[in-house]
């Protein structure tokens, strides 16, 4: 069976882990739990007629306080080693989480260059409260591709983890 | 056709041809033959045919060129039995047969061995604790069975890329959960990227092994590839050093395959194989039994060593304490000693109580017991000891006496032989009454040095000053003169001091006493006035002729000689017959009046009939006469 390994990276609170229980197990909770260090699952999903185990890292949050513009903290370079795609996750009702995302993806495109990258722009369900506009999303480096989601709904969920799976295994 | 051949003359090839064969001469001829062989695909082969044995062999034997020539051999026959499976099916229908079989009853063979297993511990405290331990957690019992009686088991194997942990190949016992291998050496890779980044370790410092509960978690590190093993139980070093191997076999293989998708690997199967040929366990059955056997054996001889000493300590202890008793025992039947109490402290014995310091000396009491005197320690009182031993040394001692001179005890009686001083006499002679022992000392045996007997007699007999008591020859005569009430007394000794009374001398002195009194008393008158009272002086006759007479009927006692007294009484004739005669037996009575008083026996006192005579008046007939004889003679 093919195996890819799939990482989640973003800010803290932006869903990270609630999205990857959702694309497993198809389940929302509503208590937050907040993941230290990392959580692994993995999900087959059947790509072209072929088998694909992906295995998922849920990397604990970064809080955009303690880094450093623009770098990747050195147990998170850790986690990354081998990833063949990133979910970059950020709260579409805090515009601090996109930064964060924004500083990740970058700083990841420059160390690990051409692996696939996805936004996930999580939280649609709270849409009415969104502060994020298109422009900011235009600043991200190596940004294959964005998506609204919602792990509460499941809205998109399950569609940008198969779309990253297609994008990693067409790179491959 | 072209113009140069149709107008005749000779074409470049031709020309070609004529000058090859002018610079090369023969070699021309030899490169077509050259030409010819390697353009004939017969000839090649044959060439091929010839060298091929020999590089193959030569391949097999180098380990870089040997996976190069299996890889193709692999895929070929793979494909081939993509191709046609049938015809492989045929081919290896008599080998299959065979190697099912054997691997149905390796199963079934291991199989019964599990279920011999589990039986074995189902009615078990052991095999109870096991199924309570499978209901708990869910586990089969066989597996838990198995987890039980294995020595170790290397249960689970991956192989995996030491960045992404993505899984390159993986192998596992069939008696093994499965788990998510994938999400399992993900997990394992964060791990090792979280302890590396903790202790900031490089990145060739890598967590070696892991441990929870019965289980082991060993990661052995590659250039490309990280080997992690489940192990179960306790598995010996060369386990690992094993895989250790088998991992550089894997990278000199296919090292260069190992950093690529996992999925690309061209021998995934062989990998498979390699790893699958890890999955070695010792039962604890086998392994364990002949440790357990030879554990046995050093059980038995530690078990054996400590009988031993134990027996030996046991009758180390039994034997001292014997000692202890002997010695005890010893003391406590010799005279003059007292044990109070005893004791030992490892070979140290200690005796207290009393000695007697007439008692043998204890070292000659601890001679007769088998210890070293040293380990003795006493601790006696002195005291006086009423040991017949004791009290006749003691005595001996006192009496400072002969060796001939025999002292024994008898109950409370000291029997005494041999020749006394009067000095031992007397000191024997007190002994009763102030020893606490003696209550009585026989004397009857020892002899007195024969004035010293007789003085002994004496004061024994208590001797009048008139009786005389002398030695003569190998007796102690009496003599002299004796109250017959004293001589009676004396006649019952018949010996004192050891030396025999003679009372003959006294006895015939006492017959001559006897006669003696007999002549004075008999015959005797005693008179009386006309008023039938004794003159003055016969009252005084009276008295003492009571007193002889009853000396008399005493002696004759004494002498075997019975006495009687006749009283006859006299009448003055005056006045009438019959007044006379009342008169006679009236100064009789009188007399036996004063005889009876003095103590005679009245049965031994006889009145004659009256005596008077009518005529005229005598007055010399107012008198009583006294007869005393023998009663032979009556």
């Amino acid at each position: 069976m093919i195996t890819r390994k799939v990482c989640l990276l973003g800010a803290f609170a932006v869903g990270k882990t609630s999205l990857m229980r959702r694309f497993v197990h198809g389940v929302f909770d509503e208590r937050y739990l907040t993941t230290l260090g990392v959580k692994i699952d993995t999900k087959t999903v059947e790509l072209d007629g072929k088998a694909v185990k992906l295995v998922i890292w849920d990397i604990e949050g970064a809080d955009p306080a303690d880094r450093e513009p623009d770098s990747i903290s050195s147990r998170m370079k850790t986690y990354l080693q081998g990833a063949d795609g990133i979910l970059l996750v950020a709260d579409g009702t805090r515009p601090g989480t996109l930064e964060v995302a924004r500083q990740i993806g970058g700083a990841f495109a420059t160390e690990y260059g051409d692996i696939p990258i996805v936004l996930l722009l999580n939280k649609s369900d709270l849409a009415g409260q969104w502060q994020v506009d298109e422009e900011q999303l235009k600043d991200i480096d190596g940004l294959t591709q964005c998506f609204t989601t919602s792990a509460l709904s499941g809205e998109n969920v399950a569609r940008t983890f198969m779309y990253l799976a297609q994008k990693i295994m067409k790179g491959a | 056709m072209t113009d140069a051949s149709k107008s005749g003359k000779s074409s470049p090839d031709d020309d070609l041809g004529r000058l090859r064969r002018l610079l090369l001469g023969d070699e021309a001829g030899r490169l077509d033959r050259l030409d010819r062989r390697v353009s004939d695909p017969g000839a090649r082969t044959e060439d091929v045919a010839e060298v091929l044995p020999g590089a193959m062999n030569r391949a097999i034997d180098d380990p870089v060129s040997r996976p190069q020539l299996e890889r193709p051999i692999v895929d070929t026959i793979r494909s081939a039995i993509k191709r046609d499976t049938e015809s492989f099916a045929e081919a290896l229908f008599p080998v299959l047969g065979p190697a099912i079989r054997r691997a149905v009853a390796d199963a079934l063979k291991s199989l019964v061995q599990r279920i011999n297993a589990a039986l074995e511990h189902s009615f078990t405290v052991k095999g109870l604790r096991w199924r309570l331990e499978a209901a708990r957690s869910g586990v089969p019992f066989a597996q838990v069975v198995l987890r039980e009686t294995m020595l170790y088991a290397v249960q689970e194997v991956f192989l995996m890329q030491p960045r992404s942990g993505l899984v390159l190949a993986s192998a596992r016992r069939a008696d093994t959960l499965a788990l998510d291998q994938d999400a399992f050496s993900a997990m394992l890779t964060a791990i090792q990227g979280f302890i590396q980044d903790s202790f900031g370790m490089a990145a060739d410092e890598r967590l070696r092994s892991a441990e929870l509960g019965d289980r082991t978690l060993w990661t052995i590190s590659g250039p490309s590839a990280v080997l992690a093993c489940v192990v179960l139980g306790s598995p010996p070093m060369e386990v690992r050093e094993h895989l250790m191997e088998v991992l550089e076999t894997l990278h000199g293989r296919y090292g260069d395959e190992f950093e690529g998708p996992p999925e690309q690997l061209t021998d995934r199967a062989g990998i498979e194989t390699m790893l699958q040929e890890t999955l070695s366990a010792e039962a604890a059955g086998e392994a364990g039994a002949a440790t357990r056997s030879k554990s046995y054996l050093y059980w038995a001889g530690a078990g054996a060593a400590a009988l031993l000493i134990l027996a030996w300590a046991l009758w180390s202890m039994v034997q001292a304490d014997r000692l202890e008793r002997d010695v005890a025992s010893r003391f406590a039947a010799e005279p003059g000693y007292v044990v109070t109490g005893h004791s030992r402290n490892g070979n140290e014995i200690s005796v207290a109580g009393l000695r007697d310091p007439l008692a043998v000396p204890p070292e000659s009491v601890l001679a007769a017991v088998e210890v070293e005197a040293e380990n003795v320690t006493l601790a006696f009182k002195p005291y006086q000891s009423l040991d017949e031993d004791i009290v006749l040394r003691r005595l001996r001692t006192a009496l400072r006496g002969d060796a001939d001179l025999e002292l024994q005890i008898e109950g409370t009686r000291l029997l005494v032989r041999g020749n006394l001083t009067s000095r031992q006499f007397g000191l024997l002679e007190d002994l009763p009454g102030s020893h606490p022992l003696i209550g009585k000392v026989d004397l009857q045996q020892a002899r007195l040095e024969a004035q010293e007997a007789a003085q002994l007699a004496a004061r024994q007999l208590d001797a009048p000053a008139s009786v005389t008591i002398s030695p003569s020859g190998d007796r102690l005569e009496l003599s002299g003169t004796a109250s017959a009430a004293w001589f009676e007394a004396a006649a019952e000794v018949r010996s004192i001091a050891g030396w025999p009374l003679d009372p003959a001398p006294l006895r015939a002195s006492l017959e001559g006493q006897f006669e003696s009194l007999l002549a004075r008393m008999d015959g005797r008158t005693l008179t009386f006035t006309r008023a039938l009272e004794l003159t003055p002086a016969s009252r005084v006759q009276l008295e003492s002729l009571a007193r002889e007479a009853f000396e008399l009927q005493q002696l004759g006692a004494v002498l075997q000689i019975p006495v009687i007294v006749r009283l006859d009484g006299f009448a003055d004739g005056a006045g009438a017959a019959e007044r006379n005669r009342e008169v006679a037996l009236s100064r009789a009575g009188t007399v036996q009046t004063a005889l009876i008083d003095a103590g005679f026996d009245a049965d031994r006192i006889e009145i004659l009939p009256a005596h008077w005579e009518p005529g005229p008046v005598d007055p010399t007939l107012r008198k009583v006469v006294v007869q005393a004889i023998r009663e032979s003679r009556r």
